[in-house]
């Protein structure tokens, strides 16, 4: 497996990283670029804005120190806007350790998002790198979709605009192999279904045979 | 027109004291997210913020001199 992906130093998780022995791998913000296209559209509108002000307090309602009060309130509120921007931004990361998948988002003053996924809960079924459009393929980014086999549905954990999404993909690819290598999470099938994977000269091993779990002697009758 | 005009003063004066408040609270919570995540802004994330409040403060001096005097 390659190298541990971090964006900032390992220090930072003391109070993510709470299971023991939990060995972080992958620690990413979405890329720069998400804020690039938010700020461009924030400054846009603001010149607009400003423009609009500029037109009603010269001519509509000729008055000077409005125009002023307007443009000063126009320059703070899309500061202040600008600023919640890139604090949501650096407050939203997503995290992948052995054993669990967290995504946190913190909003301050507005919302705190905790997602955690358990792995050892969970079976992986699918890992699908997305990567759309001219700009998102030069700067190499894309979404990440995990899909889960959870009991009763089927439930998709997606990272979004993550940068280098082909090499994360394929690390979470491994992890998630070496976690289905693990006894308890091989499939379990039919004893009866041995025999036919022996004839088709199937390898075995992959699998764990009820009878292995439940042995004859000590199974329990269900059915009066 | 000099009746609309007080309006509008009081009007982007209640607007530009409201992103004063909302920007010191911000600091505030920014300081609580690093006791809930233990992720620290950088120093120039914390500066922003600082500078951020203050030019609201000083915007909001400005808007309070032209409606007053």
């Amino acid at each position: 497996m390659e190298k541990p992906i971090f964006d900032f130093p390992k220090k930072y998780f003391s109070k993510i990283l709470t299971l023991p022995d939990e060995k972080l791998i992958i620690a990413r913000r979405k890329h720069v670029y998400v804020l690039f296209n938010a700020l461009m559209f924030l400054s846009f509108f603001t010149l607009l804005v400003i423009y609009a002000c500029y037109a009603l307090f010269s001519f509509l309602i000729p008055s000077q120190s409005l125009l002023i009060t307007s443009v000063v309130v126009i320059i703070i509120s899309s500061l202040s806007i600008s600023t919640k921007i890139i604090t949501d931004w650096y407050f939203h990361f997503y995290v992948v350790t052995d054993k669990r998948i967290i995504e946190i988002s913190h909003a301050p003053l507005f919302s705190h998002t905790m997602c955690d996924v358990l792995l050892s809960q969970v079976r992986c079924t699918e890992i699908d790198v997305r990567i759309n459009g001219i700009i998102h393929q030069l700067l190499d980014i894309g979404n990440i979709i995990v899909a889960f086999d959870r009991p009763t549905h089927q439930e998709e954990f997606v990272f979004y605009d993550i940068k280098d999404p082909r090499k994360i993909g394929a690390v979470l690819g491994d992890e998630f192999t070496s976690l289905t290598n693990n006894e308890a999470a091989q499939p379990v099938i039919w004893s009866g279904v041995r025999k036919n994977l022996k004839e088709n000269n199937k390898d075995i091993s992959k699998f764990r045979f009820i009878e292995e779990i439940f042995p004859r002697g000590r199974s329990i009758r269900l059915i009066n | 027109m000099n009746y609309v005009i007080t309006l509008l003063h009081i009007m982007f004066l209640f607007i530009a004291l409201m992103f004063m408040f909302f920007n010191i609270a911000y600091i505030k919570e920014v300081d609580r997210a690093r006791e809930h995540l233990e992720i620290n802004m950088p120093k120039t994330g914390e500066n922003l913020l600082r500078v951020n409040a203050i030019i609201s403060a000083v915007g909001v001096i400005i808007i309070s001199f032209l409606f007053f005097f």
